[in-house]
């Protein structure tokens, strides 16, 4: 451990009158006269006084701070301060101007640095950050005076600031900024020293000796104060470089006899060396360094730690005992002592005293962490898990770029299984060591339960980095292991893939057993009960111990039904491990599922009898009867036994969990109980568990029925896909989708999801493969019940009713096949009931089944009535629409025969008119020709209108048509006169066309009948 | 006997094939196939959980194509068979009706169905004699066989044959529940019919003298399929015990078994005259066997699901394969 060091504030800058100041006088130059005050240090401890002196005499400002230098050599603090802030007050400031700038910045500097060391010495998190921010508000004091920071002292002590808040990067900007200033000499010693130290605690342990070094050459070997070379010591300490870092103390010992730092760190080399003479000499050294400065944590801890590392506890022990049996110490150094004595105890089994060890040593020094995580270490080796991550993250929230805290929450929080926040933990702790592999593949096996991506990113990183550096048997583990990740993040494909990689790699070895195993495991996970089957009995004729491969054989065949076969192997297994608590376990756990309690109390005996180690499976087993009685008693409907059984249960399983976390049976069991006891919230989390456990570790076997429960939890809870997921994984991956049982609730689920069509299409297949069973039956009649009612119950619309009828068909036919079903299964139970038939396997009683029936006839009467409702309706409606079809028929029959009829008279009045026209040519033609002829004879007035008469009398009819027609031939009225007639004619048409529409009656055949009769004449 | 994959139908159903045939007049097929035979113009029927069933046309160059899809189901179909005059057809379904059609062209005509009170239908097999239009059925729930008349009947006469129990040898008891009949398979010659049970056990009955001939034992899980010998000198049973057993049908033990299955075995289909036969497994797997001497001479995998029916078309050498995974397989059935 290396103190932090001290660079001296005022960095002792080179003055004119630097001889003076090394006689520690004091000049105080005349204003009058080229007389100087010499004045011994001695004479001047009234500050305030010399201050009065410089400002009568008006004194350069750099006297002022040579007086305040030797105030600080001497420590005198307080007229240190004095000088100082008078050197920064606005009076001074003003009355010295430019000329004092230079000396202003370095007693604002000089403050700053005072701040800081009073930070030191502060006691709670406050002060030191009220130190810190004074010190700030300093250093910009100094800014104002000199914005470009051009004083070296200014960088120096914004190095100090940075330093003191942690941020070491930014301190060596600042440090380095200081030594690269062209003062040099002297005058860089403080930015030199500063930068070293950064480069130690940034572990850049060569370019502190470097800067070291600087300082040493410019300061000499006799001026150099002893710190520098014990800060080389240091350096030459953590590069191993002990020979230099011996020179290093000697010189130091040679220089001060009495430093107990060069004692300590000779003392500790020693320990380091491997001679046993020289580690008794190195030890003696480090207890003459206590003697010397018991205040020297460095000698305690150095001592402590080296002999605690080299397994000297006694040592440790009697080391920590003398300091803590000495004088009055500093607190920091107690909690060390105490620290080290509890970790004694701790190794020694000595937990309790341990404990309290680490509680006093917290209580001394309630910043130093040590005593925490030996707190820890205690609670974890008592197994008082959340006390540990209690006291680890007490160290965290200190400090929380500690990577050993933060890895070992994560592990914590995985043991918790918290896995989110191990998760969260291991990835901080991967942010500060990128470069660990092992962090990452930690990291990586923490995700394959949860993110199988980015675990599978992780592990990737991880093989790459590890590719090509194994062989042989290094080679095959890393293949394997790669697999075992694909199989943990759930591809169980590729890493059956990866898996036969590696067999090949590890062919004719060892090693190719257990990755065989693996491989069997993969089929088995992939669902092919069948193929796993086969390597696990392969596996057992070349290796016929293989107790976990046999164990895997007959939980194999017991999925697959083979139940004879399966209580075979764990017989034979019996045999060669005799009395084996695994054995026993899966044996009782087939007869129980079995709901064989007779068999499976008679192994729990054998086991009560002979595993005394193994109480868990003895409870587990225990627990196991217990819930198998409860279930049966509540089956019979005696709840209060069933209530009592389950709490036995209960008891039971929680014991075994206690005594073995990792016992899945009693997980399991315990799951179940709280199922039973309608705490499925709880149920559910621990079902979840069990499958996570699975998951992430390929020794755990995935539990077909912590699956099933938690599906039928989803179920319960309304989470119905989440339900079908879980029930069709278990299906694929365990049953080879031959569970029927798993498929009627496969099938419940889907219908409780209104997946009417799924669940009936599940329920035909589950049929199909076992033609009697009966509930698969009664499933799907309550299914066609539940479809034939959505589709009942699905809003009618009367603009799709011909849908509509055909889904009422449908939902028809839906019922009469649950009809025909129930009907079959109520005959079935009725003659059960009645003694004149066989025992039915149904679970269901007569009277539900009457139930249903009774349904399915109100459905069916139901469905009826609305299929009869939407058929009068689709007729009602077919014949509205053939009456208007009629209608419109008719109407278009009508509007052909108008307008045929309008045709006709207009083509009769042309030929009228062309008939009128032809006649008029003709009489025109002939009254021509009679005036042509009268021309020729013309006759007089009188005599022609005597004639004309005697014309007209004797010419008849015809004489009034010729007067007539007289009148109008130029007349234009020829065809109006027509038009008249066609006029009266039209309103003659048009009044019987009134008359029609008001005898309008609604069509008819008849009516249309006779239309189309005449439009076919036409 | 070997077979190469000819033409394969994918989605050929919406749901899982449970049932195929070809429809052939076996009447006019003369002696054995010619190796490989050919495969122009044939049409086949296949039986769906999609409660339909489906006439396709089959050529070696255009693979399946469907013709018509037959929707009166109310439930899937579980078996079908095609009368040996290829003439007519009958389903099984699980609405528990028998539906009795005749084939057309591109047509399918129902003549008659065969409504049961319970679940008393499974597998359907026609009498290979022609003119005795024989269905036989195996009689689901209550077990035993039922023959019925299959021909188009005039009004009122009674369709039913006869129902023969299952276990004629024991006094059937009321109290206990007789074994689902699910296999149903009639001899060449028609005078015998097997048909096999939920518990493994299958009975042999005289189709004349509709009596029980003898019980075949050795197996005690489900017999899903059965099919005699061309020579009648044998019956083949596919079971769920992942065997199939060769029994001589004058004697009620096994002669053989064809283990190598890894999982239950559940169709099987004789080859024609030369000793082998072709089984269809719950894991998508077929086996072509050889029964002289019990060995699988050629395993394949063109299914990745259940094959639950295989038929063969003896005149054109083509067998075809249906399963869970939607598709038909049809193959060349090539002669050593």
């Amino acid at each position: 451990m290396v103190e932090e060091m001290e660079v001296d504030p005022v960095g002792s800058p080179p003055s004119k009158n630097g001889e003076q100041q090394v006689k520690d006088v004091l000049y105080i130059p005349s204003l009058h006269s080229d007389l100087t005050v010499v004045l011994p240090w001695t004479d001047m401890k009234d500050a305030e006084l010399v201050v009065d002196l410089f400002k009568a005499e008006e004194a350069p400002l750099s006297f002022w701070i040579d007086a305040a230098r030797i105030y600080y050599n001497k420590g005198m603090n307080e007229q240190y301060m004095i000088m100082l802030k008078e050197l920064t007050s606005d009076d001074v400031g003003e009355h010295y101007g430019e000329a004092g700038k230079v000396q202003r910045v370095q007693a604002f500097c000089a403050l700053a640095e005072a701040k800081l060391e009073e930070r030191l010495r502060a006691k709670t998190q406050e002060e030191r950050g009220a130190a810190i921010l004074a010190a700030q508000t300093y250093l910009t004091g100094a800014s104002t005076i000199d914005p470009s920071n051009e004083v070296t002292e200014q960088w120096v002590a914004i190095g100090q600031v940075e330093l003191a808040e942690g941020r070491y990067g930014a301190a060596k900007r600042a440090f380095d900024e200081a030594v690269s200033k062209a003062h040099g000499g002297l005058l860089n010693c403080g930015g030199r020293l500063g930068s070293a130290y950064c480069c130690f605690r940034q572990g850049k342990f060569t370019e502190a000796l470097e800067h070291y070094g600087e300082v040493l050459t410019s300061l000499g070997s006799d001026g150099c104060p002893n710190y520098v070379r014990l800060a080389m010591a240091a350096c030459y300490l953590q590069q191993k470089r002990h020979d230099m870092a011996e020179r290093c103390y000697r010189r130091v010992a040679e220089l001060d006899a009495s430093s107990a730092e060069a004692k300590a760190g000779l003392g500790a080399l020693g320990v380091l060396s491997l001679k046993p003479e020289e580690v008794e000499s190195g030890l003696k050294m480090l207890m003459e360094a206590f003697e010397l400065n018991p205040h020297l944590p460095f000698v305690l801890s150095s001592a402590c730690e080296q002999l605690y590392n080299r397994g000297d506890y006694a040592s440790v022990a009697r080391l920590s005992r003398a300091v803590l049996d000495s004088k009055p110490l500093e607190p920091s150094i107690k909690a060390e002592a105490y620290y080290y004595l509890g970790m004694v105890c701790h190794l020694r089994d000595q937990q309790e005293q341990a404990l309290a060890l680490f509680r006093n040593a917290r209580n001394e020094d309630p910043e130093y962490s040590f005593p925490a995580r030996g707190m820890a270490r205690v609670h974890i080796r008592r197994g008082e898990v959340s006390a540990a991550v209690e006291a680890l993250e007490s160290i965290e929230e200190a400090n929380n770029a500690d990577l050993e805290v933060l890895v070992g929450l994560s592990v914590l929080y995985k043991a918790l299984g918290e896995s989110q926040k191990a998760v969260q933990f291991a990835q901080r702790a991967i942010a500060i060591d990128k470069g660990n592999i092992l962090l990452e593949e930690y990291l990586a096996n923490l995700l394959a339960g949860l993110d199988s991506k980015k675990a599978l990113g992780h592990f990737d990183r991880v093989m790459r980095r590890k590719e090509g550096d194994g062989k042989g048997a290094e080679r095959v583990l890393m293949v394997n292991n790669a697999a075992v990740m694909h199989y943990q993040c759930g591809e169980h494909g590729k890493a059956l893939g990866i898996f036969q990689k590696a067999l090949k790699l590890a062919e004719n070895t060892v090693y190719s057993f257990p990755i065989r195993y693996n491989i069997a495991r993969c089929h088995e996970a992939l669902g092919s009960l069948q193929r796993a089957s086969q390597h696990y009995k392969q596996l057992l004729g070349d290796v016929p111990g293989y107790l976990e491969c046999t164990l895997r054989l007959a939980a194999v065949c017991f999925s697959m039904g083979y139940d004879e076969q399966a209580i075979k192997y764990c017989k034979d297994a019996l045999k060669k491990y005799e009395n084996n608590p695994e054995c026993l376990a899966m044996l009782v756990w087939i007869y129980l599922t079995k709901g064989k309690a007779r068999e499976a109390h008679i192994h729990i005996r054998e086991m009560d009898k002979h595993c005394k180690g193994q109480a868990d499976f003895v409870q587990t087993a225990l627990g196991g009867m217990y819930l198998l009685s409860g279930f049966k008693e509540s089956r019979r409907g005696q709840k209060e036994a069933g209530e009592k059984h389950l709490n036995s249960a209960l008891t039971m399983f929680k014991q075994a969990v206690q005594h073995s976390p990792r016992n899945m049976f009693a997980a399991h069991g315990l799951g179940v109980c709280f199922a039973l006891q309608e705490r499925s919230h709880v149920a559910k989390k621990i079902f979840d568990k069990i499958l996570d456990a699975g998951k992430q570790d390929i020794k755990i076997v995935d539990m077909p029925e912590a699956w099933q429960n938690k599906a039928s939890i989803n179920l319960e809870n309304g989470h119905y896909q989440d339900a079908w997921r879980a029930y069709m994984y278990c299906q694929q991956t365990f049953y080879g989708k031959q569970n029927v049982a798993i498929s009627h609730l496969m099938a419940q689920a889907l219908n409780a999801a209104g997946n009417k069509g799924a669940a009936t299409k599940l329920l035909q297949r589950t049929i199909h493969l076992e033609p009697d069973s009966l509930p698969s039956k009664y499933c799907l009649a309550v299914v066609l019940m539940g479809h034939a009612h959505q589709i009942i119950h699905t809003p009618a619309s009367l603009i799709n009713n011909k849908e509509r009828i055909k889904d009422l068909e449908y939902a028809k036919s839906r019922l009469i096949l649950a009809k025909f079903h129930v009907d079959h299964l109520f005959k079935l139970k009725d003659a059960e009931n009645q003694h004149v038939g066989p025992h039915v396997e149904l679970d269901i009683n007569r009277s539900s089944l009457k139930k249903l029936q009774k349904s399915a006839v109100l459905m069916q009467n139901k469905v009826d009535g609305l299929l009869r409702d939407a058929l009068d309706f689709e007729r009602q409606k077919t014949t509205q629409e053939e009456n208007f079809a009629e209608i419109v028929e008719i109407d278009r029959l009508e509007k052909r025969a108008k307008e045929t009829r309008e045709r006709e008279e207009r083509e009769a009045k042309e030929r009228q008119r062309e008939e009128i026209a032809r006649k008029n040519a003709e009489k025109l033609a002939r009254m021509q020709e009679e005036w042509a002829k009268g021309a020729r004879k013309r006759p007089p007035a009188g005599k022609t209108v005597g004639r004309g008469g005697k014309e007209a009398a004797g010419a008849g009819d015809e004489d009034e048509e010729m007067e007539d027609q007289a009148a109008s031939v130029w007349s234009t009225d020829l065809l109006a006169a027509t038009e008249e007639e066609q006029g009266g004619e039209d309103e003659g048409e048009d009044e019987g066309e009134e008359k029609k529409v008001e005898d309008f009656k609604p069509p008819s055949k008849r009516k249309k009948t006779a239309l189309l009769e005449e439009s076919d004449s036409e | 006997m070997r077979l190469t994959a000819l033409k394969r139908q994918d989605d050929a159903h919406g749901d899982d094939i449970w049932a195929c045939k070809w429809v052939e007049d076996k009447t006019q097929t003369t002696g054995a196939p010619a190796s490989g035979g050919g495969g122009g113009g044939l049409r086949m029927l296949t039986g769906s959980c999609d409660e339909t069933f489906n006439l396709w046309g089959y050529t070696d160059e255009n693979g399946l194509t469907q013709e018509l899809t037959s929707t009166g189901q109310d439930l899937g179909v579980v078996s079908m068979d095609v009368s040996p005059t290829g003439e007519f057809g009958a389903t099984s379904s699980l609405d528990c009706v028998i539906r009795l059609v005749r084939i057309k062209t591109k047509e399918v005509e129902q003549i008659a169905t065969i409504e049961l009170p319970a679940p008393e239908t499974w597998q359907v097999a026609y009498h290979p004699d022609p003119s005795r239009e024989i269905l036989g059925v195996a009689a689901g729930c209550v077990g035993g066989l039922r023959l019925y008349k299959s021909g188009v009947l005039d009004d009122g006469l009674k369709r039913e044959i006869c129902h023969i129990g299952p276990k004629p040898t024991t006094q059937a008891s009321a109290m206990t529940t007789p074994p689902f009949a699910l296999g149903c398979a009639f001899d060449p010659t028609g005078t015998k019919c097997a048909v096999s049970h939920s518990d493994g056990h299958i009975a042999l009955y005289d189709v004349e003298s509709q009596k029980h001939v003898l019980t075949f034992a050795g197996h005690s899980k489900p017999v899903r399929g059965l099919s005699f010998t061309a020579d009648g000198t044998f019956l083949i049973s596919a079971c769920d015990d992942k065997t199939c057993n060769l029994y001589d049908t004058s004697s009620k033990n096994p002669i053989g078994s064809l283990n190598g299955h890894d999982s239950s075995v559940l169709c099987v289909e004789r080859s024609g005259a030369d000793g082998f036969c072709v089984t269809g497994s719950s894991d998508g797997g077929m086996k072509v066997w050889d029964l002289r001497n019990r060995s699988c001479v050629q395993t394949l995998s063109e299914h990745k699901e259940a094959v639950w029916s295989l038929a063969l078309h003896e005149g054109a050498g083509r067998l075809a394969s249906v399963s869970d995974d939607r598709s038909v397989c049809v193959y060349a059935v090539l002669q050593q």
